[in-house]
């Protein structure tokens, strides 16, 4: 038996019957992670003190015979732009790859705290900028399900881990469906939480306006259970939420009960026949099931990824002013202040971080920043009123996650535009900072399973969880 | 097009070797033009929406800080004359 392709309530009930222990299962972990090496889904992994704090985990399970919530225990991986303490937190680039976090990210701290045992930080697209991980200073991640495909990006280590059933469980981040897309390309769940829902403090900041932590799991009940201990408001990240956060336990179907929306503008003529009859197939079946589908008018959506690119552009060359060499980067010798910041930098960042940087800059010089940046702004509060609106009709949204099936390595790496087109159907959720979660359906094309997004209202993620399950038992 | 993105390229302290370069610039024109797609787009959507003002103004605030307009600064005991007072240090 494969005890990584469980689900975290059946490991622990192993535990409970004395069939496992923590030990075997975080040592089964590192077995896993060394037979899959290939994959190079792990910048950095910490056995010692994965393993100590396992056998800390046996010693409290032995003395007091109970398990104190679902996380104890539990081995998960984190991306790599999310700080876990004295540990290397390079996202993924040449400027950071030396640098010690001296400090935990609220969401990793609260993971420890209810017993939770991070295995390792996992590979990413350089400062999460990308589709498809391998814009990578420490090389490609390959996806698990055909070792000649992206695994898609930027999480693309963590997903890539949860598909080849290293962990039951990563965080990734999502800034514009980091999370989502390539959760959808292993053939795995991707939630992004609404913006605010969960802290951002110690995720390194792409764009502040847009980022989240999210979660990569094999199981709709495991996301749950990880976003039960994560969500909340944070003293130390203003832009996290005061709102209550709900009981997303125990999960319960209601596909019968959820008024479901549709909408055309989410299918592109572009996208590929085979895909749109299987969504087409998929919502015939939930009719079937007792949904009720109704159809919406998004418009403005499709003009979401020019509006996304040129806010994260933006908001990444100011957030990445700080890589200067001074407080964080490289160690080189220049004749004066001015070449150091050049050189560093210069050396530092990789192609497409550059790019964006620059890109960025451009959009926010004066002459520029009305035409670029202050329409981007414009477009997404469009973006915002018709999702409000649609939110009036309908409790949830279904879409498609990625417009095409995963793709073969260096297929779009010449060409940028096509790059960026991969997010097409998750920025305008991410514009919105609404909660979204892509769960992989019972349909496969060339082996890859495909995925839906199941989008909610603000702070509704109970709702798509518990619709997720829904699907999940088909 | 050139010129500007080579000022901006060193406004943002980068630096390319010379045969990077010339393609560097090349996907960044490529790139912004895809970005004018959004400016012919929102033009489009601005003339047909003046009818029902979907796009309106800048949604964020103009950048005017005034510290003495807030009612909360004005409750604090060391709050006077619209400055804070703190302890003397030297």
């Amino acid at each position: 038996m494969d005890i990584l392709k469980l689900k975290i309530n059946e490991i622990q009930n192993l535990i409970k019957r004395k069939e496992l222990s923590y030990s075997e299962l975080v040592k089964e972990v590192f077995k896993k992670i060394e037979e899959n090496k290939e994959l190079n889904a792990f910048i950095s992994i910490f056995p010692e003190r994965a393993i100590k704090k396992a056998e800390e985990c046996d010693k409290e399970f032995d003395k007091f015979k109970e398990i104190p919530n679902p996380l104890f225990g539990i081995p998960l991986a984190v991306k790599d732009n999310i700080a876990y303490a004295g540990e290397k937190l390079t996202c993924a680039s040449k400027i950071l790859k030396d640098f010690i976090s001296p400090y935990s990210a609220t969401a990793v701290k609260k993971l420890e705290e209810k017993g939770a045992i991070i295995v390792g930080k996992t590979n990413l697209d350089e400062f999460a900028m990308g589709s498809s991980n391998e814009f990578s200073y420490f090389g490609p991640c390959l996806n698990p399900i055909n070792k000649e495909y992206v695994p898609g990006g930027s999480s693309g280590g963590s997903a890539a881990a949860v598909g080849a059933n290293i962990v039951p469980v990563a965080l990734g981040s999502d800034t514009g469906g980091s999370v989502r897309q390539p959760a959808a390309f292993c053939g795995v769940c991707g939630l992004k939480p609404t913006y605010g829902r969960v802290s951002r403090f110690g995720l390194v900041a792409f764009a502040s306006s847009l980022d989240v932590i999210g979660i990569i799991s094999k199981y709709v009940e495991d996301c749950a259970i990880v976003l039960q201990a994560i969500s909340g408001y944070d003293e130390f990240d203003s832009t996290s939420a005061k709102d209550p956060v709900h009981n997303y336990l125990p999960l319960k179907s209601n596909l019968k009960e959820a008024k479901i929306g549709i909408s055309k503008d989410f299918f592109f003529e572009e996208m590929d026949s085979s895909l749109i009859k299987i969504y087409e197939d998929f919502f015939r079946l939930l009719e079937k099931e007792g949904t009720k589908i109704s159809e919406l008018s998004l418009p403005t959506i499709r003009y979401g990824i020019y509006a996304y690119h040129l806010i994260a552009t933006c908001e990444a060359s100011s957030n990445l002013a700080r890589y200067d060499g001074v407080r964080y980067g490289l160690n080189l010798i220049a004749k004066d202040i001015d070449e150091f910041y050049t050189k560093v930098r210069s050396e530092g960042f990789g192609k497409e971080v550059k790019r964006r940087i620059v890109l960025g800059t451009y959009g926010l010089s004066k002459g520029y920043y009305e035409e670029y940046y202050g329409i981007g702004i414009k477009v997404r509060k469009v973006i915002c009123e018709e999702f409000q609106k649609a939110f009036e009709k309908v409790d949830i949204i279904l879409a498609p996650t990625s417009p095409t099936l995963p793709f073969k390595l260096g297929e779009r790496l010449k060409d940028p535009i096509m790059m960026y087109l991969s997010d097409i159907l998750t920025v305008p959720v991410s514009l919105a900072g609404l909660p979204a979660l892509s769960i992989p359906l019972k349909y496969k094309i060339n082996d890859f399973p495909i995925s839906i997004q199941i989008i909610g209202r603000p702070f509704g993620e109970k709702e798509i969880l518990d619709f997720a399950y829904g699907i999940e038992q088909l | 097009m050139e010129e500007i993105i080579k000022k901006v390229i060193s406004l943002a302290k980068l630096s390319f070797p010379k045969e990077e370069l010339e393609n560097f610039i090349k996907e960044c024109e490529k790139i912004v033009s895809y970005f004018q797609e959004l400016k012919k787009i929102y033009r489009r959507e601005e003339k047909n929406d003046q009818e029902t003002g979907l796009i309106e103004e800048c949604p964020l605030r103009k950048d005017e800080a005034k510290i003495g307009d807030r009612g909360f600064l004005k409750g604090l005991s060391n709050f006077k004359g619209g400055y804070f007072r703190i302890k003397k240090i030297l």
